[in-house]
């Protein structure tokens, strides 16, 4: 009887029977039914152990899946894959490739032959049963070694070829990425059933690579993306410090105005940053255009000898000239190769690596910066950049320095001259406002500018109610007897030129309130400049009245003796005149000397009276047209007739031109100052001496020169300055012999000056080459 | 022979000016002062009169311009004769109307002549 499942005869029942009978169709029919009631239980039986395969499939697919699914790790998704595998068909081999679709190659990524992993291997994708798979996109089911070979197999693990080969393409997206292989060594293992199981497997595997794939891809971008976020990290931090550095420079370059101290901070600063061994500054001097050393800071700053630190540079020479002369910056690996090095003494054999840049300002070059480090090649560009940065800071620096200096000498030369000059101005006034002199100065313009406390006192003003007042008011002050000297100010600020050095005004100023004050004025001229006048007052109130008593004193004093002196001389030439009867020639010799010494008594009194007069200004000359020959011709006259009667033979002799120009002068004064000179020559010349009157016109017209000139005695040359003191006369018997006081010369001196004239003499000092005296007078003009 | 006054305070003087005077031959009248002077001039009416200038009660000044002031006595010429030596004080001498002023101390013969030269000048 069939067992029949569906439309499929699964099996067949037999039933036998040892006698030959035959079965009833009762008995067949319930074969039948019990044949049927076996199919239904078979097929049962074959439906329930069908669904508990499939139940356990999905299990280890859903299993697989998972363990896939939930993985990002490709070789975990791979080992999972190959268990997944194993646990739902026969595999001997398991075989993951995928493609590189960069190289165009295919990786076995995962080789697996009997339990035993073969290395990764790279093939081209055109060969092999990988690259037909992924190539196709198609699965491949091979049951036989016939059909296997023909694949161009790649071969590891065991050298046996597999005999079945289960390959299925490894898709996403509808793009085939890889290839999934499961083989046998055994034949006609694997069904479609199989393949379907498998192409399951092989698509959650392309996912999970994927997925892993793309989750490396993000680790190994957040990795990158973290390793260059670290990078520009540091990067910053460098620019940062770079910036620190610059800003430490510029607040140090920039807040400190002393530029050594500048420098060497700022080369401190630098060599920290940039990790230089030396820096260096050289700049230009103005003076010589040659590059000074001018700060260094380093290993070499303990070792700088007077040498280095007068190291020059000529521009264009060394490397420091060069970058000056080029205006550009040089980055030197080595320096010992490196022809702009020059090799001095001064310079370093030890430098290797240098950094040289030009110091600018605007379009000065100003010097240049360096550093150097013994390594070479130890700078970068990067360094150079921010060498060139910091360069940039240190010459405006330097150039501020160099702005800060000279303003500052200019101030401290300015205060310094202002500071003299208040001290000169204080000095000046302390020493007016101390003199016991009062002092007045007036402005070019005429106003008070100046009165001390002692000119305040004299005057009997208050010193800041004048001050800035103006010259009228102030000389109404004083009125009348002030007018000459207002005038004298008021011309001189008019017209300076009118002024000629020497010139000052002396005027005694009579105060309304009895006082006398003696004022001198002068002009301050400074270069051509009227600055104003300065006028001096002395109260001479007390000197005029001790003078007054003096004069007083000696008038009546030459009164007093006048009066006796006439007694005794009139009475001896009474008796000289035989008026009282006959006196013998001894009682007249007597009567003689009394009579000479009365004289010279009278004389002295006559002198003394003349220079008192003369000195307290009493004497008042009575100018006119004076003609000096008359006056000479005169005055010999006299003498000639002494010369007579006293029997004292003289030549006397007059040398002057019939054409004289008549001189300004007092009669009975010039007649004084002649009669004095030839009267001293006569009484100093031994008889028979000659005495010579010579009179000239001098000084083109405007003056008269008298000399009187005798061979008498003479005048010694050390006596020669005192002959015109007062009471001075000479010690030559002759002198003592003679009766005189020693005023006459003081006296004719002092006239003749008030004359406006001048007075001198000469002598040899030689007894018998006598002396000249000499005088002149100016000339008579009309008004 | 002519009648000379003199005025003079100093005793010593006035007997040597008389004396030199007398001894030239002239008739000599003599006062103390310038009062004295002008009372004795107007009683003797001298041709010349010769004054000192600084005496008591009356100077030699005052009473030459009171003489000079008397009609009758104006004409009469005056010599003063003074130690003060100045130029004002000569020129204030001759302003009171003296002929001539003579200093002290002078030579008696000097003297002698100038007054002879004044009267002669006067006609006296």
């Amino acid at each position: 009887m069939p067992l029949v499942s569906g439309a499929n005869l699964r099996a067949l029942i037999f039933i036998h029977q040892k006698e030959s009978i035959r079965f009833s169709l009762t008995e067949i029919e319930l074969a039948r039914t019990l044949t049927n009631q076996s199919s239904i239980a078979l097929e049962n039986a074959r439906l329930y152990q069908s669904t508990l395969s499939t139940a356990e499939r999905f299990s280890i697919l859903n299993q697989a899946s998972y363990q896939v699914g939930t993985n990002l790790d490709p070789e975990q998704i791979y080992v999972a894959v190959h268990k997944a595998a194993q646990r739902l068909m026969p595999v001997e081999s398991f075989v993951i490739s995928l493609l590189d679709e960069v190289t165009d190659e295919v990786e076995g990524v995962y080789l697996v032959d009997e339990d035993k992993r073969a290395p990764i291997t790279r093939i081209p994708r055109n060969q092999g049963l990988s690259g037909h798979v992924i190539t196709t996109g198609e699965p491949l089911l091979l049951h036989e070694a016939e059909a296997v070979d023909g694949m161009d197999n790649v071969v590891y693990g065991k050298t046996d070829t597999p005999l079945s080969i289960l390959a299925v393409p490894m898709t996403l997206s509808g793009k085939t990425v890889g290839m999934l292989s499961a083989q046998s060594y055994q034949p006609n293992v694997y069904s479609e059933e199989d393949l379907q199981i498998l192409s399951t497997l092989a698509n959650q595997a392309a996912v999970a690579i994927q997925n892993g794939r793309l989750f490396n891809e993000t680790q190994r971008l957040a990795r990158e993306f973290e390793e260059r976020v670290i990078e520009r990290t540091a990067q910053l931090q460098r620019e940062q410090q770079n910036t620190e550095t610059l800003l430490r420079i510029l607040t140090e370059v920039s807040s400190s105005l002393d530029l050594d101290r500048a420098l060497n901070r700022t080369l401190a600063l630098l060599n920290d940053a940039i990790g230089a061994e030396q820096g260096t500054i050289m700049l230009l001097n103005a003076e010589d255009n040659l590059l000074h050393y001018r700060a260094g800071y380093g290993y070499l700053s303990d070792k700088v000898t007077g040498e280095r630190r007068g190291f020059k540079l000529k521009i264009g020479e060394g490397l420091a000239g060069w970058v000056v002369e080029r205006r550009e910056p040089a980055l030197i690996t080595d320096l010992l190769g490196d022809p702009r090095w020059v090799k001095t003494s001064a310079s370093s054999r030890e430098h290797r690596s240098a950094i040289a840049v030009p110091l600018l300002v605007a379009e000065d070059v100003i010097g240049a910066l360096l550093v150097f480090h013994r390594r070479p090649a130890y700078f970068s560009a990067e360094l150079l950049n921010m060498v060139k940065a910091i360069a940039g800071q240190v010459a405006v620096a330097i150039n501020n320095a160099h702005l800060y200096e000279l303003i500052r000498d200019q101030a401290e030369r300015l205060g310094s001259m202002l500071r003299r000059e208040q001290e000169d101005a204080s000095r000046s006034q302390a020493i007016l406002e101390a003199v016991a002199d009062g002092v007045l100065v007036t402005a070019p313009n005429n106003r008070i500018s100046f009165l001390n406390q002692s000119a305040a006192k004299i005057l009997d003003l208050e010193s800041g109610r004048v001050i800035g007042q103006s010259l009228d008011v102030f000389g109404g002050l004083f009125g009348k007897s002030a007018g000459t000297w207002m005038q004298t100010i008021r011309n001189w600020s008019e017209s300076p030129t009118a002024y000629e050095p020497g010139d000052t005004f002396a005027e005694q100023l009579d105060l309304e309130n009895g006082r006398i004050i003696l004022v001198h004025l002068a002009p301050v001229i400074l270069q051509n400049d009227f600055l104003g006048t300065v006028s001096i007052f002395r109260d001479i109130t007390h000197e005029v009245e001790v003078d007054r008593l003096k004069s007083e004193f000696v008038a009546t004093v030459s009164h007093e003796l006048r009066t006796p002196m006439t007694s005794i001389r009139g009475y001896v030439d009474v008796l000289l005149m035989g008026a009282a009867g006959a006196v013998n020639e001894n009682q007249a010799h007597f009567l003689h000397i009394v009579k000479n010494n009365t004289e010279r008594l009278n004389i002295l009194v006559n002198d003394l009276l003349d220079v008192s007069r003369i000195e307290s200004g009493r004497v008042t000359l009575s100018p006119q047209a004076l003609d000096l020959r008359e006056v000479a011709e005169d005055v010999i006259g006299d003498i000639l007739r002494r010369s007579q009667e006293e029997n004292k033979p003289m030549a006397l002799s007059l040398d002057a031109p019939k054409k004289l120009p008549r001189v300004n002068g007092d009669a009975e004064r010039v007649r004084q100052i002649l009669g004095n000179l030839v009267d001293n020559s006569y009484h100093y010349t031994p008889e028979n001496g000659t005495i010579t009157v010579r009179i000239r016109a001098l000084n083109g017209g405007h003056e008269v020169q008298v000399d009187v000139q005798d061979n008498g005695v003479g005048i010694p040359l050390d006596d020669q300055t005192r002959v015109f003191e007062r009471f001075y006369r000479g010690e030559h018997p002759l002198v003592l012999a003679t009766p005189g006081t020693g005023l006459g010369l003081s006296i004719v001196k002092q006239i003749v000056e008030m004359h406006k004239g001048r007075i001198w003499m000469k002598s040899s000092g030689v007894p018998g080459d006598g002396s000249v005296f000499s005088f002149t007078l100016p000339v008579y003009e009309k008004q | 022979m002519a009648k000379i006054l003199i005025a003079e305070d100093e005793r010593d003087i006035r007997d040597l000016v008389a004396f030199t005077l007398r001894f030239a031959g002239y008739e000599v009248f003599a006062a103390t002062n310038g009062e004295e002077a002008v009372a004795l001039a107007s009683q003797v009416n001298p041709d010349l009169i010769l004054m000192d200038v600084r005496m008591p009660r009356m100077t030699g000044y005052e009473a030459c311009k009171l003489l000079k002031g008397n009609p009758d006595l104006k004409d009469i010429p005056i010599v003063f004769l003074s130690a003060k030596g100045q130029e004002t004080e000569i020129q204030q001498g001759l302003d009171a109307g003296a002929e001539e002023y003579l200093l002290k101390p002078f030579a008696p013969d000097q003297l002698t002549v100038r007054v002879k030269a004044i009267l002669m000048k006067f006609g006296k």
